[in-house]
Parts: C-alpha cells; structure tokens; sequence
C-alpha cells in the first residue's frame, strides 16, 4: 500500500472495462526512459484522467497501490498539463459496507433477534476497507501537490 | 556523506527454503500416513476418536506449527529480497504474505494472491506484472483450501461431541489428509522454484 511515480512514456494502454467514473485496464506499459518497459497489471483510473493515459503520453504518472489494487490517480505530462483523479470506488465501496453493517448489527435484535458472523466481519472490514482507501487518497493527493514545481493551482484536482 | 542503505536489503534464504521443504515433505508423508492408515486401520478403531489416530494427529500438529514458523521466515525473507531485486509496487510489506493467513475472508484467496506475486517478482523483479505465474499455483491454492475446508468441517463436528458422527469425522480428516497431500507437495515444488530463481538473481557472493 503506498504511492509512487512513473517518469516515462505511455506504450499500450489495453482498456478492459469502463464503469460510470472508472476505467479498469488489462495492463499499461510504459517505456521508461533507459529503455526498459514497465508493466502495470490491472490498473484501474478515473474516467476524467483517461484520455491522458493514451499511448504515446509522456511525463510524469502518479501510482498507487492499496493491497491487490493499484491504478493512475494524477499525470504530469512533459507539455506542462498536470491532472489528479482519484477513483474513490474501493472507498465509497467500504464505506457502504460500513454503513450498512453496523445498520444490520445494530437493528437485527429489533427485527429478527440475532446477527450473523457474517454481519460482524463485513462490520470489521469494512471500516477497515474504507479507512485504508481514505488515507490512500489523501496521501495520494498529498504526493502529487507536493510534487508540483509550480503550485498546487496549476494541477486540476478532481475524484 | 554516508551511503544510505537500501530499503530492502538481500538477504540469504536458502537455509529456510531447505527447511520449508523438508517440513512441506515430512507433512505431506504425515497426511498420507494418516489417510492410509484410516482405510487400513482394524475395525473398532476410528480417526479421530481413538489413541493411535490422537497420537497422529498430535504429531502432525507440531509439525505443522514447526512448518509455519518456519513457511513464515521464508515468506518474509523471499518478499523482501523481490523488493531488494528490484520489485516496485508489491502488496504491502513483506509481513502481509504472512499475515493474510490470518484475516478472515480475506484468507480464502489473499495468500494466493501474495504467493503469485512473489513468483512474479523473483522471475522478473524490474517487469514483475507483466511476468506470468504458472498453474501449479492454482492448483496448490485450490488442495489448501478444499484440506483446510474439509479439516475444518471434522473438526467442527468433533467439536460437537456427537458419538454418531464419529463415521463423518473420521471421513472428513481422511478426505483433510489425502487432499494435504498434494498441497504439501506443490507448495515444496513452489518454494523450490522461487528459491532457485531469487539465488540466480541474488548477490553471487551470498551463494558461494
């Protein structure tokens, strides 16, 4: 879990699977700049930032990785245009889950008597799932405003 | 100014590689031994229930803390001499491969999602996500879970103290055992080859 960077130039971009705000790619290969390849598995990215993960863009990319989860959340291209979109999915995912775990443990006694086990890990992970995609945001977001050698104005930030 | 450390230093591993294997093998002869011996046993006599198959049981449960201990310093060593290689972005840190085992749901499939990824990265640390992981893995992941799904059902009903389902335990530590079998042996072959191939990456001075 953590973030990092990418200074290289866009290969292939193999899009697997456009969601509403995501977009969830096979893999994206970048050409680095001593001429070995890197290979990102899976990647996941906000739809607001994808038109800047064509091949051919070059620049700066902003990594994240959260578990088995990793995606593109901000680009620096080497023309100057900066652009940060997180895809809050996981978050928003954890969050729900969250809710309506501590919904089912705290009005089951009400209505059918008990809670399950069930109830009571999805109430444990949750929060776990949400908190953990909430601080990686944040550092995420964090990276890439400290990152900018102009100024945070410049950057559009979104997610 | 002094030179900074690396984050992951490489640190030799075959010792624990050796022994994860050789526990691997005498577990899996343990779990054959057992399954064998259910079928074979004089009648009366019931696994699960009676002295010799406790004494078994007893035995393959030291060996099998003394394998995850073991399994776990390997783990951790191997994780993070894929980062020493030159591995970027892995899951966590290296004490997460281990610490999955652990988490609830999560247990059903993030080891296996860790042990590919360490394949990955000790066959191709620089490129690692675009190195393939082979089926074995699958398959070893698929004989863990189905072994600890039927020795967790035996020992559930065990666990109920239910004189007539004594038959059904015994079956389901049989099926637990038989099914260990070619976990045991697989994760023994997995080790063996992620080993191999962090030594031919690794310093050449720590393999001399």
């Amino acid at each position: 879990m953590g973030v990092s960077t990418i200074d290289g130039t866009i290969e292939s971009a193999e899009l697997r699977r456009s969601a509403a705000k995501i977009r969830i790619y096979k893999t994206i290969v970048f050409r680095l700049a001593n001429g070995e390849t890197k290979t990102i598995a899976k990647p996941i990215a906000h739809a607001e930032l994808a038109p800047r993960l064509e091949p051919g863009a070059t620049g700066r990319f902003y990594l994240f990785s959260s578990i088995d989860h990793r995606g593109i959340a901000g680009v620096r291209t080497s023309d100057g245009q900066a652009q940060f979109a997180y895809p809050r999915n996981n978050e928003t995912i954890g969050m729900v889950l969250t809710i309506l775990a501590a919904l089912w443990v705290g009005l089951s006694p009400y209505f059918v008597g008990d809670f399950g086990i069930f109830a009571l890990i999805v109430l444990i992970l949750g929060p776990i799932v949400w908190l953990v995609n909430r601080s990686l945001r944040r550092q995420a977001e964090r990276q890439f405003q400290a990152d900018n050698p102009v100024g945070p104005a410049t950057a559009a930030v979104a997610g | 100014m002094a030179a900074q450390a690396p984050a992951w230093p490489f640190r030799y591993n075959r010792t624990a590689a050796q022994w994860t294997r050789w526990l691997a093998l005498a577990q899996a002869a343990l779990a054959a031994g057992a399954a064998a011996w259910a079928f074979a046993a004089p009648a009366g006599l019931k696994p699960g229930a009676d002295d010799p198959f406790i004494l078994l049981e007893t035995v393959q449960l030291l060996f099998f803390i003394a394998g995850a201990i073991v399994v776990a310093r390997w783990l951790y060593v191997a994780g993070a001499n894929a980062r020493a290689m030159g591995a970027t972005d892995m899951m966590g840190s290296p004490a997460w491969a281990i610490a999955w085992y652990i988490v609830p749901l999560a247990n059903l499939f993030m080891p296996f999602v860790a042990m590919r990824e360490l394949w990955r990265a000790s066959a191709d640390p620089r490129d690692w996500q675009a190195a393939s992981a082979p089926a074995i893995l699958i398959l070893w992941w698929l004989c863990w879970l189905a072994s600890n799904i039927a020795g967790t059902v035996a020992f559930r009903l065990e666990w109920e103290g239910d004189a007539t389902m004594l038959g059904a335990v015994g079956t389901a530590q049989t099926i637990s055992n038989a099914l260990f079998v070619p976990a045991a042996l697989l994760f023994a072959h997995i080790v063996a080859r992620v080993q191999a191939m962090q030594d031919g990456q690794g310093p050449a001075q720590l393999f001399r």
